[in-house]
């Protein structure tokens, strides 16, 4: 069985990449530069002897084109899986942000794996297959920073509850991460107020539920501070700098 | 956004007594690790066990090079296996061994990268026998900021190769390796332990083995007991033992450092050396390991390093001639009892080689001693300096941070040839680390 991991190349999405390619899955790694790609490829293809294409894909383009991705499916065998731990946010992410980088966070974080669960999703109904998102404790209040990321991580949250009502009573499954600070080269330079989870212990997580749908924070514990935000009064919310 | 990943972070030296601060990124991308500004200092760092400044210097980027840990081609007729640079020495034994292959030359712990191993041109167990790390690696590619990505090898670009094998990083970043790994004889080795009541006889012992692994132990500390200790002396053996992963708590500079002050002095490094000593009396002559075991001794007894504390240690570790190496261990011998030096314990290796670029090798005997920190460390360690220069030794500078660069002149023989190719290479010198600075390198 071949899952498509998006963003596979570092970070979660290499965890993932060699998580389920222990397990013997075959894999299509998909990211922007094949020099990352290709020897994450190799390395798997050599460490756990399964079949592994690496694909170059710029996710920053609407509507995306995934003849490449197809077309590297048509070697594998059929399509059990779409895990997507991408997302990209940004220093100057504040309320008035420029139209290009505007752009680019709702691409990346939200309008890509749209189009990709769209795409997929005949194949994967079919196959009772699993597609998996990734969203952030940043979506639980609209804050000052992270404006534009919070919002398109929120509405993929939203569209993954929408997919989830519209494949109920089929045997696919369909799941959502709600992350916390991962150890990845996005929470490297930050001084954090909470530990890192490293990604392997997500990769498990992710590959443990395969067969599961819904929604889940990853780490569990941070449910607690994401509730916490949520509840908190305006008076106060507002006072806070975060 | 995607070349800010940034931090700052305080460096220390794995023996403790060198830290400072400076700028930190860890790639885990091609992007990353070129950067686009080609000017900046940098330096590449491994897993951070060298025990001298190489991989951090004041001003320099420290690119640390362990997302870079793939592999990337195997060959299984050749027996070569081409991987990145920050794959881990147990992650390439873990990878190889189930396939009936493993690599020769290994240092003691296993989280040390392989692009580490090349820079500092480390040693094994048994060097006289496998030689070092350099002689096992087929080619590399370097990158350097401004000439890209240059692949090297005994027959394309040798001048390039030999610089970076044993050059401390000094000629770019290495990306990637392929190292020619042998065919495993078996799944374990049968190690014997030999008492010896001096340096002497350990000598005459690790002379006439003929072992797969071949070291020896001695007690350090100044007095009667000084010398005496144990031969180590490995051979492959049969075993129905299966190969099974190590397991062991990862030790970096920082949790080695964790004790407040160093638990070793006079007093407790004499009650351990003869603890040792008689556990080894006690036990039997032999005892089959596994490999892994047998390979990396400092994954499981991690306490001789951590109860130095917080204080650290200092080590020196140099090859001497074979003719030399009697009168230069009578030498030290007279200098510990002399200067009452804090060392704790000593170990003799047998050595054959080449010398290349800035690394230790040769041939005879490699000599290491370990010593507490107190105010007597330093001024036995000059000595020992002037020591190492009059037996014409050859100093290890992944050993030893503090080596000067008027000892370093004279103990590191291709020192000068070294540097005038590197400021041909690189007249900016881009790559710059502490070590540089200290040897006059920049």
């Amino acid at each position: 069985m071949t899952y498509i991991v998006v963003g596979g190349s570092s970070g979660l999405g290499r965890a993932l990449a060699e998580r389920f390619a222990a397990a013997g899955c075959e894999l299509i790694i998909v990211s922007r530069d094949i020099r990352d790609t290709a020897p994450l490829a190799a390395h798997l293809a050599i460490k756990y002897e399964v079949k592994v294409s690496p694909v170059a894909m710029e996710m920053n383009s609407s509507p995306l084109s995934l003849d490449a991705i197809d077309e590297a499916l048509d070697d594998h065998s059929p399509l059990k899986g779409l895990l997507m731990p991408i997302g990209i946010n940004s220093d100057d992410d504040v309320v008035g942000l420029g139209a290009a980088t505007l752009l680019r966070i709702s691409r990346i974080n939200y309008l890509s794996p749209c189009q990709l669960i769209n795409h997929y999703l005949p194949a994967l109904e079919q196959s009772s297959g699993v597609i998996v998102g990734f969203s952030s404790v940043a979506t639980a209040r609209g804050r000052g920073k992270n404006a534009a990321y919070a919002a398109a991580k929120s509405a993929l949250e939203s569209y993954f509850e929408s997919l989830a009502h519209h494949t109920a009573d089929t045997g696919l499954s369909c799941q959502h991460y709600i992350l916390g600070y991962l150890d990845t080269n996005l929470a490297f330079a930050q001084d954090l107020p909470f530990p890192k989870a490293s990604p392997e212990r997500v990769a498990d997580v992710v590959y443990a539920r395969r067969f599961s749908s819904g929604r889940q924070f990853c780490p569990r514990p941070w449910y607690i501070p994401y509730r916490v935000v949520q509840l908190l009064p305006w008076s106060i919310f507002k006072r806070l700098a975060f | 956004m995607t070349h800010g990943i940034v931090r700052k972070t305080c460096f220390t030296t794995f023996d403790g007594t060198l830290s400072l601060s400076t700028t930190h990124q860890r790639p885990d991308r091609f992007s990353h690790l070129e950067l686009p500004d080609t000017t900046t200092h940098r330096i590449p760092r491994g897993g951070g066990y060298s025990y001298s400044a190489s991989s951090f210097g004041e001003s320099s980027l420290v690119q640390e090079m362990t997302c870079f840990n793939r592999f990337l081609e195997f060959n299984p007729q050749q027996a070569t296996l081409k991987l990145e640079a920050g794959v881990s020495l147990i992650d390439l034994m873990e990878w190889a061994l189930p396939r009936k292959l493993y690599f020769p030359v290994l240092p003691g712990y296993p989280l040390i990268t392989v692009g580490g191993c090349v820079a500092a041109d480390v040693h094994g167990k048994n060097p006289y026998i496998d030689g070092t790390f350099a002689d096992w690696v087929n080619q590399l590619t370097v990158f350097h900021p401004q000439k890209g990505y240059q692949s090297c090898s005994r027959e394309v670009n040798p001048n390039l190769f030999a610089m970076t094998c044993g050059g401390f990083g000094l000629t770019g970043i290495i990306t990637d390796i392929t190292l020619q790994l042998a065919e495993l004889p078996s799944p374990a080795i049968a190690l014997s332990r030999k008492s010896v009541h001096g340096l002497e006889e350990a000598q005459f012992e690790l002379a006439s083995s003929n072992a797969d692994i071949a070291y020896s132990w001695h007690d350090a500390t100044a007095g009667a007991n000084f010398g005496a200790g144990i031969v180590y002396a490995g051979h492959w053996t049969e075993s129905t033992q299966q190969l099974k992963p190590m397991r062991f708590r990862p030790m970096t500079a920082s949790t080695r450092a964790k004790l407040p002050l160093s638990a070793w002095n006079r007093v407790s490094a004499r009650i351990a050396n003869s603890a040792v000593l008689l556990h080894n009396r006690l036990k039997n002559d032999v005892s089959v390991t596994g490999v892994l075991d047998a390979c990396f001794p400092f994954a499981s007894n991690v306490y001789f390093h951590k109860l130095f504390g917080k204080t650290g240690l200092r080590e020196s570790q140099f090859l001497v001639s074979e003719e030399n190496v009697g009168q230069c261990t009578q030498a030290l011998k007279e200098l510990i009892c002399e200067t009452s030096a804090p060392t704790m314990m000593l170990s003799l290796k047998r050595f054959k080689g080449t010398q290349k670029s800035l690394s230790m090798s040769g041939t005879g005997y490699l000599v290491a001693i370990d010593c507490y920190r107190n105010a007597r460390t330093e001024v036995f360690f000059q000595r020992l300096d002037q020591l190492i220069v009059e037996m014409g030794g050859q100093i290890n500078l992944s050993k030893d941070s503090r080596v000067p660069p008027e000892i370093a002149a004279l103990t590191v023989s291709g020192i000068t040839d070294f540097k005038n190719n590197l400021f041909e290479y690189d007249p900016q010198r881009i790559m710059r680390s502490e070590l540089s600075a200290r040897l006059g390198l920049l």
